[in-house]
């Protein structure tokens, strides 16, 4: 890297910088091995890496968001950014992720961009905590119908959704959604080190599979509670166990834990 | 109280209420247990987590699951719980169904009252030695 390397660790030694010496040497491996193409980082190889299947232009949003108008990629920015959206308190996090989901539309902010920025917050959020990006479209559109509806209960004046309205929501019905972004980039630059304190966004996993209810729908739940998170182990089912009563209660009798029913 | 398996509300009315018989299942939209909202899904609706109107009332069910959750540790946890519970289970019914015999012999009550006929013969020898005594008694009395 040469002069630009030099420059970066010099500028890595500032005093409020919360990644320990393990964290940067690995952000620094990972941006190298990832983003140096001839010693120059490829804004085409970021894309890539961030690429979503949900919200395509997500990898080119956040290149502009970093790099702002000189358009070129640095240790010290993609520092900057990582530390906004890994090491900052939930609200910092959110905000990132609203802010890189502004970036192309600025110049249209009225009430519909408001609200596909919305529905593309959850739409990222349902892809990035796990869930199979075919079918979440329903779920992500049904969380921002909520979110819609609970601002207006609030306020019965405020036509748009802000990011104070979407943090705050989050703060009451998804306090673990920041998290699922933290996981999410401690997975792509940290893979290498193990962090201690940190407790990673766990997907709920349906053991075994279910004719109810699918992955989308539960998370909402597991982004509720850190309880909801995870393994799901099927208890009773009326297909394989029979709609009886007494199957029923010597099916759950005893697990002390956390039950979920649900029918149709 | 109502046999069945309630969830939220009171004793008297469950937010979520599936009675023994599995009919006339219950759903209300409010308690004061939980936050307000819809439990079933609208008619129109083809996901059980559609909750966009308000609806309460009785339901039927046609499939129910029930999944345990809490983790990956507390589920493993659970799930030894729960073996351990349903062995404890077994262990009281089998200790039920066992008699225990010596415990009828050393009992006087179940002698006499619960097993009169296998222990008649105490009764008569108990008896017959009282009426051993009480001639012993009388012979004794009656020298001067």
């Amino acid at each position: 890297m040469g002069n630009s390397n030099s420059s970066t660790q010099k500028n890595l030694e500032i005093d409020d910088n919360p990644l320990n010496k393990e964290e940067r040497h690995a952000l620094e491996a990972y941006y190298q091995n990832t983003f140096l193409h001839e010693n120059l980082p490829s804004k085409e190889k970021f894309c890539c890496e961030f690429a979503s299947t949900c919200y395509p232009q997500f990898g080119a949003a956040c290149y502009r968001y970093i790099t702002g108008d000189s358009n070129q990629l640095s240790f010290q920015l993609f520092m900057k950014f990582v530390i906004n959206g890994a090491r900052s308190n939930s609200t910092k996090t959110l905000q990132l992720v609203w802010d890189i989901l502004a970036i192309d539309q600025k110049e249209q902010d009225d009430e519909l961009e408001q609200q596909l920025r919305v529905d593309s917050f959850f739409l990222l959020l349902l892809e990035l905590s796990g869930c199979d990006p075919e079918g979440i479209q329903v779920t992500a559109a049904r969380l921002g119908q909520h979110v819609k509806k609970m601002t207006r209960r609030n306020d019965s004046n405020s036509i748009r959704i802000t990011s104070r309205d979407l943090i705050n929501w989050t703060n009451e019905y998804a306090p673990h959604a920041h998290k699922v972004f933290v996981s999410y980039i401690n997975s792509k630059c940290f893979s290498a080190v193990e962090l201690i304190g940190h407790v990673p966004f766990r997907s709920p996993i349906l053991e075994g599979g279910s004719s109810v209810i699918n992955q989308s729908d539960i998370v909402p739940l597991a982004l509720y509670d850190i309880t909801l998170q995870g393994r799901w182990k099927k208890l009773y089912t009326t297909q394989a166990d029979g709609l009886s009563f007494n199957r029923i209660a010597h099916h759950i009798l005893g697990y002390s834990v956390c039950l979920i029913p649900v029918s149709i | 109280m109502p046999h069945g398996l309630g969830m939220g509300g009171s004793l008297e009315k469950f937010r979520l209420f599936i009675p023994d018989t599995l009919e006339d299942c219950v759903a209300h939209a409010n308690c004061l247990t939980f936050e307000s909202g819809s439990l079933l899904t609208p008619s129109n609706s083809s996901s059980p987590f559609d909750l966009s109107s308000p609806n309460s009332g009785a339901f039927s069910i046609d499939v129910l699951e029930i999944w345990g959750c809490g983790g990956e540790e507390l589920v493993n946890e659970a799930l030894t719980a729960q073996m351990k519970d349903r062995g404890d289970r077994d262990e009281m019914i089998r200790k039920a169904r066992l008699v225990d015999k010596a415990a009828f012999a050393n009992n006087m009550f179940d002698q006499e009252f619960l097993l009169p006929k296998n222990y008649s013969h105490k009764v008569r020898m108990a008896d017959a030695s009282c009426c051993e005594e009480d001639k012993a008694a009388a012979k004794a009395t009656n020298i001067p």
